[in-house]
């Protein structure tokens, strides 16, 4: 894999000058080394077009390598992709990851990776990830989310410093997807306990909408035990 | 107590010991644990027909499906079903009194006509206003204990989740009012009570009128639109607008305020009709 992208970026003939993609991976996966556990309180609120939610409390608590487990007051949506410190499937092995490009914002150089499903997990409009990887602090700092199934994304992350580790305080999600929310006036009543026919059938139009998700309350490697995930998610 | 507070404890009284005024309460306590029992049992997948669009990008924490949901959607029972346990009593109250022969007995006491049919009225309010919170807190109440409570989803333009706290005084204001445009059924029912001494007439006259009314009020030919601002029924969906952002409360008052009217003009006709009765038994 390594070969590969080294091999790939020296082909393109940009990525000289650049630290391989390996190593970007190694140094953002570094950034959580000795996080070995922690658990976070995350508010999320989310404008999406004829659809209302309340802000939303979450706790999160997480342990190495990728157990997670939430508490929640009641219903919320997450984004699927993985947003929270500690877990990085977006740089998984089932991912192939190439340096694309740098890039400047603010002084800062960005390294744009681009990872996308190795052909045997690929499935059908699979996403393709574009990752900012601040090359000060090796965060992820942006994420652009491509898929012709449901659109465009887009997460960035505003960090803090917490003893060693650089963690998210804030998350935005813009995003896009299929299947509008139809503002009709009068629900459809001729039929109980089911979703009304206009919300099932309304795969064509495009959605955009925002996430803002704070992080509050860290405390990190606290030493939570294997059973403690077992537990059934307290939701 | 006043003479005229006499009679409509009187009346309530006399609501109260007859076994058909408990049809209505007892299919709700039978009828709604059922159905939470079942959708505890069984589940429904709301959720996932309702929030098809965001399946793509995001995991669903927790459910909605819970006691609230089910009870939002049971409220649906008001528009057509609920009616029938209004009508009962509604329809009884004063061609009873026709039917076995006690209206000399009534009006022996120092009562005018207009204070008799006025607490009869008065009483029929009362006992729907029972009946409707009765379903309220039965359905709120056991969909919580059974179901168990959370977030509340409802579609009204659009997707609205709301936080427990703020859905539970919503179905408050939501009976409330439903109490009101149940009454406009029950003002019907009283009036065509006031013209036989048969209950069964006014309980089949009534469901005619409501079921003519909806039919009217669904059918797409231009020329019904000028009718509609006159059907009682038009305004049956106020007890679904609390469950807007933010409450319209203009709105409810405006609606309240037509279905108020219907009331008064029911009741008036109803007090004119029994105060011109000839009463022979």
């Amino acid at each position: 894999m390594a070969f590969f992208a080294i091999a790939l970026l020296a082909g393109t003939g940009f990525g000289l000058a650049q630290p391989p993609t390996s190593q970007i991976i190694a140094r953002v996966s570094e950034q959580f080394e000795a996080l070995q556990d922690y658990v976070v309180t995350l508010s999320a609120q989310i404008e999406v077009p004829n659809f209302r939610m309340p802000c939303k409390e979450v706790i999160v608590w997480y342990k190495k390598p990728d157990k997670f487990k939430f508490k929640s007051s009641g219903f919320l949506l997450m984004p699927k992709f993985r947003f929270l410190p500690g877990s990085s499937s977006f740089l998984s092995d089932s991912l192939d990851v190439r340096l694309v490009r740098t890039q400047q914002d603010d002084g800062i150089t960005y390294y744009v990776v681009v990872a996308k499903p190795k052909p045997w997990v690929q499935q059908k409009n699979s996403p393709d990830l574009e990752i900012f990887v601040n090359s000060q602090r090796w965060t992820v700092d942006r994420i652009v989310i491509k898929s012709a199934d449901i659109g465009m994304s887009e997460i960035r992350n505003v960090y803090f410093r917490l003893g060693d580790f650089w963690l998210p305080e804030t998350t935005r999600v813009v995003f896009e997807m299929r299947g509008s929310i139809p503002a009709h006036e009068t629900p459809d009543f001729n039929r109980f306990f089911v979703a009304p026919e206009y919300l099932k059938n309304n795969r064509g139009e495009l959605l955009r909408g925002r996430m803002l998700i704070t992080f509050a309350n860290y405390r990190l490697n606290i030493g939570l035990s294997d059973e403690f995930f077992k537990e059934k998610n307290r939701e | 107590m006043t003479p005229f507070i006499k009679t409509i404890r009187w009346e309530l009284v006399k609501i109260f010991s007859k076994w058909r005024t408990y049809i209505g309460f007892g299919t709700i306590l039978i009828l709604v644990p059922l159905i939470m029992v079942l959708v505890r049992k069984y589940g429904i997948d709301i959720e996932n027909e309702a929030l098809r669009s965001f399946q793509g990008a995001f995991d669903y924490i927790g459910s909605v499906t819970n006691g609230l949901l089910v009870s939002y959607f049971l409220m649906n029972v008001l528009w057509i079903h609920f009616p029938f346990f209004i009508v009962l009593v509604a329809g009884d109250i004063v061609a009873s009194e026709g039917a076995s022969g006690t209206f000399r007995i009534l009006l022996t006491r120092p009562l005018s006509r207009f204070e008799v049919i006025t607490g009869k009225f008065i009483a029929t309010y009362v006992y729907t206003l029972a009946i409707v919170l009765f379903l309220g807190l039965v359905s709120v109440g056991l969909g919580i204990a059974i179901v168990g409570g959370g977030d509340l989803l409802v579609f009204n333009k659009g997707i609205l989740i709301f936080s427990q706290g703020e859905a539970l005084p919503r179905f408050l204001i939501a009976y409330l009012v439903a109490s009101v445009m149940q009454m406009t059924v029950g003002a019907l029912a009283f009036l065509f009570s006031t013209w036989t001494s048969n209950a069964v007439g006014p309980i089949i006259g009534t469901y005619a009128v409501i079921v003519v009314s909806y039919i009217l009020s669904v059918l797409q030919i231009d020329a019904l639109q000028a009718i509609r601002p006159y059907l009682f029924v038009t305004y049956f969906n106020v007890f679904f607008v609390p469950f807007n952002v933010p409450v319209p409360w203009r709105m409810i008052a405006v609606q309240l305020g037509k279905l108020g009217i219907f009331i008064l003009i029911f009741y008036a006709l109803s007090v004119v009709s029994f105060i011109r009765k000839d009463i022979k038994t």
